[in-house]
């Protein structure tokens, strides 16, 4: 018997808990803070399953920047007479059913695993320019996935600044006259951006990276902008949209860079590829943080809903 | 049993929960909920398969770390989506007017349907 084993049946436990918690709860409220707990769970989950980055991802992204914004969204769509959905769903619980039992199968009755890629990553680490080897795959040896994904944000940010209202003036959040708020706002946002900036440097040699440097550096914009300061930079002009897509031209730089010197696709110099995955990360975070702060306040401001609940 | 293949079980409970729910459950944004927990599921079997004690393989990990943020990016934007349309029609579900008329509010100008039982329910006009 594997020594943490009861604890990690338990976290699975609390996975699968909270998890249904969030789906199947009545209010839509409680159900969206039975979500961030589940975030936070995985969370816990990927720290048992040895991932750092990805409970860092998760913490940042999926807890904190999901939960806000979906926090947010059901303030504005509360409806209280809200129809009662307690249709059973027996042929889709039954299909379901049956769908777990052969993933179970599957997962317990796989065959002997190759070691996959370890051995050939760890045999080129050396030319990789990091020392890290999620970095080295995400901004080298798959540079090609993270360009794609890159790519995937900027449409969605521009799918997202295209459904803006139009009127065009941010949202009025009422200011909230709290003067705890507005200290926290003065000390955490601060030091939201140095731990940022922080872990997009030490990506390169322990768990952090531009996907989580850019995840707090846009909770730190949400924070502000849910606190009621208006941030200028967010208003559709050229400075958003340049931020918008820096992150994705420098990858294209980077990775055209290659065949002007007799080289394959996204394949750096030899002896740059250190440098190049700085610059590429800086341009990245930036563009990630911007992307994912603009998609949160790319909504319908408030008063403009047409069935206001208040 | 190793602690990883427990992760890719409960992987495989999340995947199915939330896909039950997004197809059963009409309203918008349960079913942006389910699709979350779906991707958390599916995150969880692609790094929990493999090797009892062996040293994490890096390339999963690089992969469901893509796939955590475009699945924020695509939350967002069904978030973006379904505010929209709650904000054109009013309604926070696809189905038919008729399936919920009981409940649906109007507007200004629109015909009121018959008096309901519960009379707090319309007064905001």
């Amino acid at each position: 018997m594997h020594p943490g084993l009861a604890l990690d049946g338990l976290v699975v436990m609390a996975l699968v808990a909270s998890a249904s918690a969030a789906l199947l709860s009545r209010d839509l409220f409680r159900g969206v803070v039975f979500f961030i707990a589940f975030g936070l769970l995985m969370a816990i989950a990927w720290v048992r399953l040895e991932s750092p980055d990805l409970a860092l991802a998760e913490a940042a992204i999926s807890a904190g920047l999901t939960g806000a914004l979906l926090l947010d969204a059901v303030g504005q769509l509360r409806d209280p007479n809200q129809p009662d959905e307690r249709v059973w769903p027996w042929v889709e619980g039954g299909l379901s059913l049956c769908l777990l039992a052969m993933l179970c199968w599957a997962i317990l009755g796989r065959p002997e695993l190759d070691p996959g890629l370890t051995q050939a990553l760890a045999r080129a680490m050396e030319t990789s320019g990091v020392s890290h080897e999620v970095t080295a795959v995400l901004l080298n040896f798959r540079s090609y996935d993270t360009f794609l994904e890159i790519s995937v944000l900027v449409g969605t940010a521009f799918i997202g600044l295209a459904l803006q209202p139009l009127r065009s003036e941010s949202r009025l959040l009422q200011q909230i006259s709290n003067p705890l708020l507005d200290v926290l706002i003065a000390w955490l946002g601060p030091v939201m951006v140095m731990v940022s900036v922080y872990l997009l440097w030490a990506g390169t040699s322990q768990p952090g990276g531009a996907f989580q440097a850019g995840a707090l550096l846009a909770a730190a914009g949400v924070l502000l902008h849910l606190s009621g300061v208006t941030l200028p930079f967010l208003k559709p002009g050229l400075g958003l949209r340049l931020c918008l897509i820096s992150g994705y031209v420098v990858f294209l730089l980077a990775a055209v860079s290659g065949p002007f010197i007799g080289l394959p696709l996204f394949t750096y110099a030899p002896g740059t590829a250190g440098p190049t995955i700085i610059i590429i990360e800086v341009f990245l975070s930036l563009s990630i943080a911007i992307t994912l702060l603009s998609l949160f306040t790319a909504a319908p401001p408030t008063g403009m809903e047409r069935n206001h609940g208040a | 049993m190793a602690p990883e293949t427990l992760y890719a079980l409960g992987g495989a409970f999340l995947f199915v929960i939330g896909l039950c729910v997004m197809v059963a459950i009409p309203h918008l944004l349960r079913k942006i909920l389910a699709f979350n927990v779906m991707a958390g599921g599916i995150f969880l079997i692609l790094v929990g398969l493999r090797e009892a004690g062996e040293f994490p393989d890096p390339v999963p990990q690089a992969l469901v770390l893509t796939g955590i943020v475009v699945a924020f990016a695509s939350t967002a934007l069904a978030v973006l989506l379904l505010r929209r349309w709650f904000h054109v029609s009013g309604r926070a579900t696809l189905e038919p007017e008729h399936a919920y008329a009981h409940h649906y509010r109007y507007g200004p100008g629109d015909k009121k349907p018959e008096p309901e039982r519960d009379a707090d329910s319309g007064s905001d006009a």
